[in-house]
C-alpha cells in the first residue's frame, strides 16, 4: 500500500514537472512569433500545444535514465526522483515568476544531484558529468546559436534591403509560423520523453513494469497531455522577456532566430551533443538583435538570463537536497507525502502572489501595467500592426 | 577541455547549424524578394513576371525541402 502511494505521488509529481516544463518553455518556440505578430498570442500557444502533444507521440527515443552520467544510476530511488522533481518544479516556478527562461533539463539534473548528494553522499555524484553535460553546454549553446542567428539576420536584412518593407515583413511572418512550429514539434519530441522516462523508471522500480517492457500507452498519453496543457496555459512572463525585453524583434529577425534555433537544436540532437533548448533559443534571439543594424540589445537582461542559467543547477540541487533531507527526517512514504503537500501549498501560494501582477495574452506588450521593469524594450507596435 | 567536450560533435553542430540556419534564411529571403517583385510586377501590369516567379518558386521549394529534411532528422531519432 505504502509503495503504491509513493508511486502515485512520484507519477503525479512527474506530470506536474511536465506541465511546468510546458508552460516554461512555450516562449522558446513562440516568443518571437508573438512579438512580431506573426501569430496572435492565444493562437501561438494553442498551435505550440498541439505540436508538443504530436511531438510526444512521434519520438520513440524515451530516456529511461535520469541525470545519466551525472549521478550513479544504482543509487537512484523513488524518493530521490521525487525530491529531484520537487527541486526542478520549484526552480521552474521561481524563474517563471521572474520571467526568466531557464533550462528545465538542467533543473531536473540539479534536483536529482542535490537529492542524491544528501541521501547517498558525494560518491554518488559524477563531477565530470556535471561539467560535460551541464556547465560546458550551458556556456556554448547561447554563443553557438547566437553566432548562427547573427549571420542569418544580417543576410536576411542585407538581401531584402531594397524591397518594400511591408512585403518583407509579411513574407517573413509566414516563414516564422513554419519555423516556430518546427521548434514546438522538436520540443515535444525531446521534453515529453523526459517525463515518460521518469514515470517508466518509477514503474520499473516499483515492480509494476518489466525492465524490458516498452513505455505503457497511458504514460505516453498522460505525458503528452501534461506538456500540451502546460504549453497552452502559456508562460506569459517568460514570453514577455524573450519576446520584448531582450531586443525589439522584427519579422526577419524572428524568422532568423527561430530557424537558427531549429538548425542548432536538430544538429545537436542528431550528433548527440546535449544543448538546452532554452539556452539555444535565448542565444538566437540575442544574436538576431546583434545581427540587425541599429538594433538595441538589452545586455542587462541578457546578463540576468546568464546569472539564472549559472544558478539553475545549484538552486535546484539545494531544493532537491532539502526535500530529500526533510522527507527522510519524517521517514517513509509519509515523508514524501508531507513534502508533496508542502510543495503544492508553496506552488499555490506563488500562483496567488502572481495574481497581483498578472501577465496574460492581453497585457503582454503593455508597458507599466504588468511590467515593473524599467529596462523593457519599447515595442514597435504601430509599425508592426500596420504592416 | 577536450576531455569534457566531444569536439567532433561540437564542430558538426556548429558547421551544420550555420549551414542550415543561415542557408535556409538566405533561401527564404530570396523567396521573399521574388514574391515581393512578383506582386509589384502584377500591380504594374505588362512587366515580366517570369523571373520573380521563378526566383520565388525555386527559393521556397528549397526551403520546403530543408523543412522536410528537418522533419526527417527529427523523426529518425
Amino acid at each position: 500500500m505504502g509503495s503504491d502511494l509513493l508511486l502515485y505521488i512520484v507519477v503525479g509529481t512527474a506530470l506536474a514537472f511536465d506541465f511546468t516544463n510546458g508552460f516554461h518553455d512555450t516562449a522558446n518556440a513562440m516568443a518571437s512569433s508573438i512579438a512580431t505578430r506573426a501569430l496572435p498570442p492565444r493562437v501561438a500557444v494553442a498551435l505550440s500545444a498541439v505540436l508538443n502533444v504530436a511531438g510526444a507521440f512521434l519520438s520513440l527515443a524515451v530516456a529511461t535514465t535520469i541525470a545519466k552520467g551525472v549521478v550513479d544510476p544504482s543509487v537512484i530511488t523513488l524518493n530521490i526522483v521525487f525530491a529531484g522533481l520537487i527541486g526542478a518544479i520549484t526552480w521552474n516556478l521561481i524563474t517563471w515568476y521572474f520571467g526568466l527562461p531557464s533550462s528545465s533539463s538542467h533543473a531536473l539534473i540539479g534536483g536529482v544531484v542535490g537529492a542524491a548528494l544528501v541521501a547517498k553522499g558525494q560518491s554518488a555524484i559524477k563531477g565530470a558529468g556535471i561539467v560535460e553535460k551541464v556547465l560546458i553546454p550551458a556556456v556554448l549553446a547561447p554563443f553557438l546559436a547566437g553566432a548562427v542567428a547573427i549571420v542569418g539576420t544580417y543576410l536576411a536584412y542585407r538581401l531584402t534591403r531594397r524591397e518594400k518593407g511591408d512585403h518583407v515583413r509579411r513574407g517573413f511572418r509566414y516563414g516564422q509560423v513554419a519555423s516556430a512550429s518546427l521548434l514546438s514539434l522538436a520540443h515535444g519530441t525531446n521534453d515529453a520523453q523526459k517525463t515518460m522516462g521518469v514515470i517508466t523508471l518509477a514503474l520499473i522500480a516499483h515492480g509494476s513494469l518489466n525492465g524490458n517492457a516498452g513505455v505503457p500507452t497511458w504514460v505516453i498519453i498522460s505525458a503528452a497531455v501534461a506538456i500540451g496543457a502546460g504549453t497552452y496555459i502559456g508562460g506569459w512572463r517568460v514570453i514577455r522577456t524573450m519576446g520584448t525585453r531582450i531586443t525589439a524583434i522584427e519579422p526577419p529577425q524572428g524568422f532568423a532566430a527561430d530557424t537558427s534555433s531549429a538548425a542548432v537544436i536538430l544538429a545537436s540532437s542528431h550528433y548527440g551533443f546535449p544543448l538546452s533548448t532554452t539556452h539555444v533559443c535565448a542565444g538566437s534571439i540575442i544574436g538576431s538583435g546583434v545581427g540587425r543594424k541599429l538594433a538595441d540589445v538589452r545586455w542587462g537582461v541578457a546578463g540576468r538570463l546568464a546569472i539564472a542559467w549559472v544558478i539553475t543547477l545549484p538552486a535546484a540541487a539545494l531544493v532537491g537536497g532539502g526535500t530529500s533531507w526533510a522527507s527522510d527526517l519524517i521517514g517513509g512514504t509519509a515523508g514524501v507525502l508531507v513534502m508533496a503537500g508542502v510543495g503544492a501549498i508553496l506552488a499555490t501560494g506563488l500562483y496567488i502572489v502572481t495574481r497581483r501582477d498578472r501577465v496574460t495574452a492581453d497585457n503582454l506588450f503593455e508597458q507599466g501595467s504588468a511590467s515593473r521593469d524599467p529596462n523593457a524594450v519599447k515595442h514597435d507596435l504601430p509599425d508592426l500592426v500596420a504592416a | 577541455m577536450s576531455s569534457y567536450v566531444n569536439v567532433t560533435a561540437l564542430w558538426h553542430v556548429a558547421l551544420y547549424g550555420v549551414l542550415f540556419g543561415a542557408g535556409i534564411v538566405t533561401c527564404y529571403a530570396l523567396g521573399v524578394i521574388g514574391a515581393s517583385r512578383l506582386t509589384i510586377a502584377r500591380e504594374r501590369g505588362g512587366a515580366s513576371v517570369i523571373a520573380p516567379a521563378a526566383l520565388a518558386a525555386v527559393s521556397f521549394a528549397t526551403v520546403a525541402t530543408g523543412l522536410a529534411f528537418a522533419l526527417y532528422v527529427l523523426l529518425s531519432k
